[in-house]
């Protein structure tokens, strides 16, 4: 029997990554939350790897934690290692990746959402969203209760219907032996959604003391630790290792032999997988020239001898895992502790949505994460930031947060799911933004923290630090454009030593370190008045600065370009079929999106410059019309 | 098309891209005496285009000997710039290189269609022609359309911009800023980029009325 539980302003369902950053945005901002998962053991599990951030997602992490959520303060607390990595490139691509301990990042969490004033935390299964006159009005539990909401996030990442395959074996279950959610996924098509299955995959866990490290490469930490949050003070910890080994055509063999019993080749998996993130047959069949590839041994915690292996996320029987792992140096004798698998599971097509996140034809209902069919913890946690701020916004009736493709990857990453659809689970990219050198790393609170700010989200302690940050940076860059360095025989001793021109007049510090062979640790070298006690954080901000300059103020100028054709908007209703000119397929691509403004219906594919050209001229004959009128 | 030849009446204009260089090519009708009065008009409008064309590519029949028409053929083109394509050498040479070779100033290049020896040597001929600075393309292109213009001296400058960055070691990242400049300012003129401007000049230049 149903019955009235309570009455909450918000609620979320899923308490993984994008969960969690969804409820503590929402009650942070001053709503009373409610957080349903299926398992309070299971709040921000790390599923797959335990390592948060990487390439691109350390950005988003670096984001989240700018706009005031949780991920990076957590992740600072609980890592046991971490890396700046792509050092050797430019300044566009560092990014942080850390090792976590699973336990102690999933337990600082749950903490943190226990904790959080105005949210509840309850487990329980949702088998229906309530909807009153095409308004979202509640959820209703398996177990019967009802609860009311005026705003409603679903981030039920990888369990709608969702089936794990070994080889020939294959169950309905969530990931790590968690229960699936059956539900919920007729539901969502009930209410008019339309489903689409994909599927992804992760690596066997293996017994550490059944690995012979000396045939593998020692992968260590950075001495210094740069933590994800802007918040983290400077942290001291051991830090364990990895390991780096490799697959060989011993490896590959096996594969091979076996690849009629992989279900991803025998027809068994119907979802579509990753191609970023490959399985190592997946690897073997694409890259058949590949004579080997790499495999990381990633350790899972401090408390526990289990270790992930990177790069051999597999689906095949458990006969075959444990010859193939043991063709891998150091695996020779090795131990499976959990056995490799497949999981595909049902999510949305994410056209169906908003920028903002919303459902495009249910008022108040959100989702974020998986479910709208990306991967990755980084990605789900930056959608349900969104998500969860714009719940609040929607309840508050303000003006919702999208953030475009020149702030924020956060930006991208939903323009291109909500935009473009995809086909297979999203994974954030470097390449995927057109802006790189201003969506830095580095610079993230500069771009958002005053946003998060205004949202209040981001506390007043963390506005006066980026603050700070900020005007350090500009002094710094001021005092050395106005200090002249004077040609002397020293000065010209030290230059030749670090082998560039010589001076023969003076020369402002800010035009010597745009020199490529030189470093802000030349310039206190060079000159005493420059300042010897700036954090190395500082040092290198003043360095991309003044080095990058003329390519930021390049990239800005074409950001802004870019930003003229997002502030045209489109009215809201707009009648697609009485546009003369636009080409069939355009005409139902935009009836069927409803873009937000002229820079977003370019990017839907299907949609042509020549179709751009027409809703252009029809907006400025609008314009036109309007100003006749008055 | 068949193979009896007078049956190629109409000009078939192709274009082929050999390494960068865009080559247009015209296969016209097979130049001969006739009385067949379209195939006159074919023949007739042959000519001009022969008269009009950078190179001309004579192809001969090397299976047969050389005919009546193919001597015509040769002595007409005179001092035309041409090049002999001495085909089906995939079959018994029955024309006399030597001979042919006395006829004609042009180079002969042997090639078969059938098994594709010699294809690569005309490829390099033809590239080689237009780099060599030999071939002048007769057809200047003009840049009428001020925006246009202006478009190509951007795409210039970046592109100098980017080399440049490329040779200070910048960091790639970098060099795409400027090779993303060069396509925007190159998509001003394919329409491939959406610019601000771009309606305001629509309506300058075209009366849309209300």
């Amino acid at each position: 029997m149903n019955f009235k539980s309570g009455t909450y302003d918000i609620i979320i369902v899923g308490g993984g990554h994008a969960g969690c950053e969804a409820a503590l945005a929402a009650a942070r901002m001053g709503h009373n939350t409610l957080l349903v998962a299926m398992s309070l053991d299971a709040i921000a599990l790390l599923a797959c790897n335990p390592a948060i951030g990487g390439t691109s997602k350390g950005h988003l992490v670096r984001e989240i934690d700018a706009l005031g959520g949780q991920m990076g303060i957590n992740a600072d607390k609980t890592l046991i290692q971490i890396r700046m990595l792509n050092t050797g490139k430019g300044p566009a691509v560092h990014s942080l990746r850390a090792q976590m301990d699973k336990h102690s990042y999933q337990q600082a969490m749950k903490q943190t959402l226990e904790n959080q004033q105005g949210l509840t935390l309850r487990e329980g299964e949702v088998d229906r969203i309530l909807t009153k006159n095409g308004r979202v009005s509640g959820v209703s539990l398996t177990t019967g209760e009802e609860y009311e909401c005026r705003a409603l996030v679903i981030a039920s990442g990888v369990y709608l219907k969702s089936r794990v395959i070994i080889g020939e074996y294959s169950k309905d279950s969530g990931p790590n032996g968690l229960f699936p959610a059956n539900k919920l996924s007729s539901n969502l098509k009930e209410l008019g959604f339309s489903l689409q299955r994909f599927k992804t995959g992760t690596p066997a866990r293996v017994d550490k003391r059944s690995i012979d490290f000396s045939k593998m490469v020692e992968q260590p930490g950075d001495e210094r630790i740069i933590p994800f949050s802007f918040m983290s003070k400077q942290i001291e910890r051991d830090q364990v290792s990895c390991y780096l080994t490799h697959t060989n055509e011993k490896t590959h063999d096996i594969i091979r032999e076996n690849l009629h019993r992989s279900p991803m080749y025998s027809g068994d998996i119907e979802g579509t997988g990753t191609r970023y993130c490959p399985s190592i047959e997946d690897k073997i069949v694409k890259f058949h020239e590949k004579k080997s590839h790499q495999v990381f041994i990633e350790p899972e915690g401090l408390k526990t001898n289990e270790m992930y292996v990177q790069g051999m996320s597999s689906s095949m029987p458990m006969d075959v895992q444990v010859s193939m792992y043991r063709t891998i140096p150091g695996l020779e004798r090795v131990h499976i502790v959990r056995p490799a698998y497949a999981i595909e599971y049902d999510c949305i097509y994410p056209e169906q949505l908003k920028l903002t996140l919303e459902a495009r034809h249910i008022e108040g209902l959100f989702f974020a994460g998986q479910i709208n069919g990306s991967s990755g913890y980084e990605e789900a946690a930056g959608q349900g930031l969104v998500a969860g701020i714009n719940a609040a916004r929607y309840l508050e009736m303000e003006e919702p947060l999208v953030l475009d493709r020149s702030q924020a990857y956060i930006g991208v990453l939903i323009d291109d799911l909500v935009t473009k659809g995809t086909k297979e689970p999203y994974r954030m990219m470097t390449s995927r933004a057109e802006y790189r050198l201003l969506l830095r790393q580095d610079n993230a609170d500069f771009r958002l923290t005053e946003i998060g700010h205004r949202l209040g989200l981001a506390d007043d302690k963390r506005y006066g630090q980026m603050m700070r940050r900020k005007e350090a940076v500009d002094r710094q860059i001021r005092l050395l454009r106005d200090r002249v360095l004077a040609p002397s025989g020293l000065v010209n001793d030290y230059l030749k030593g670090k082998a560039t021109t010589i001076l023969k007049t003076g020369i402002s510090l800010y035009d010597l370190l745009k020199r490529p062979e030189l470093s802000f640790s030349d310039l206190k070298a060079l000159d005493e008045h420059v300042d010897k006690d700036l954090s190395e954080d500082i040092e290198s901000q003043v360095e991309i600065n003044i080095k990058y300059e003329g390519y930021i103020s390049k990239q800005l100028k074409q950001a802004e370009q870019f930003k003229k054709m997002e502030r045209r908007l489109l009215p809201e209703g707009i009648d697609y079929e009485k546009i003369s000119g636009l080409r069939l397929e355009a005409r139902q691509k935009l009836k069927d999106l409803q873009p937000l403004s002229i820079g977003q219906a370019s990017r839907i594919s299907g949609v042509s410059p020549s179709d751009i050209s027409v809703l252009m001229v029809y907006l400025e004959k609008l314009r036109r019309d309007k100003r006749e009128d008055t | 098309m068949t193979d009896i030849p007078g049956t190629t009446r109409d000009l078939i204009e192709e274009q082929i891209n050999i390494r960068g260089v865009l080559v247009n090519i015209v296969d016209t009708a097979g130049i001969r005496e006739t009385v067949d009065l379209v195939e006159r008009i074919g023949v007739e409008r042959s000519k001009e285009m022969i008269i009009d064309a950078d190179l001309v590519l004579l192809i001969l029949d090397g299976s047969e000997g050389l005919t009546e028409d193919d001597r015509k053929i040769i002595n007409w083109l005179g001092d035309r710039r041409a090049l002999v394509l001495l085909n089906k050498t995939d079959q018994p040479l029955l024309i006399d290189e030597k001979e042919l070779a006395s006829l004609t100033k042009a180079d002969i290049i042997k090639t078969s269609m059938i098994d594709g020896s010699g294809i690569d040597e005309l490829k390099d001929y033809l590239y080689n022609m237009v780099y060599s600075g030999q071939l002048r393309p007769t057809s200047q292109v003009f840049i009428t359309n001020t925006r246009h213009k202006e478009a190509l001296l951007r795409a210039d400058r970046y592109l100098n911009d980017a080399l440049e960055a490329i040779s200070a070691f910048m960091p790639l990242d970098m060099v795409t800023i400027d090779i993303r400049e060069v396509l925007a300012a190159l998509g001003e003129i394919t329409g491939d980029s959406l610019t601000e401007d771009l309606i305001d000049k629509i309506f300058a230049d075209f009366c849309l009325g209300k």
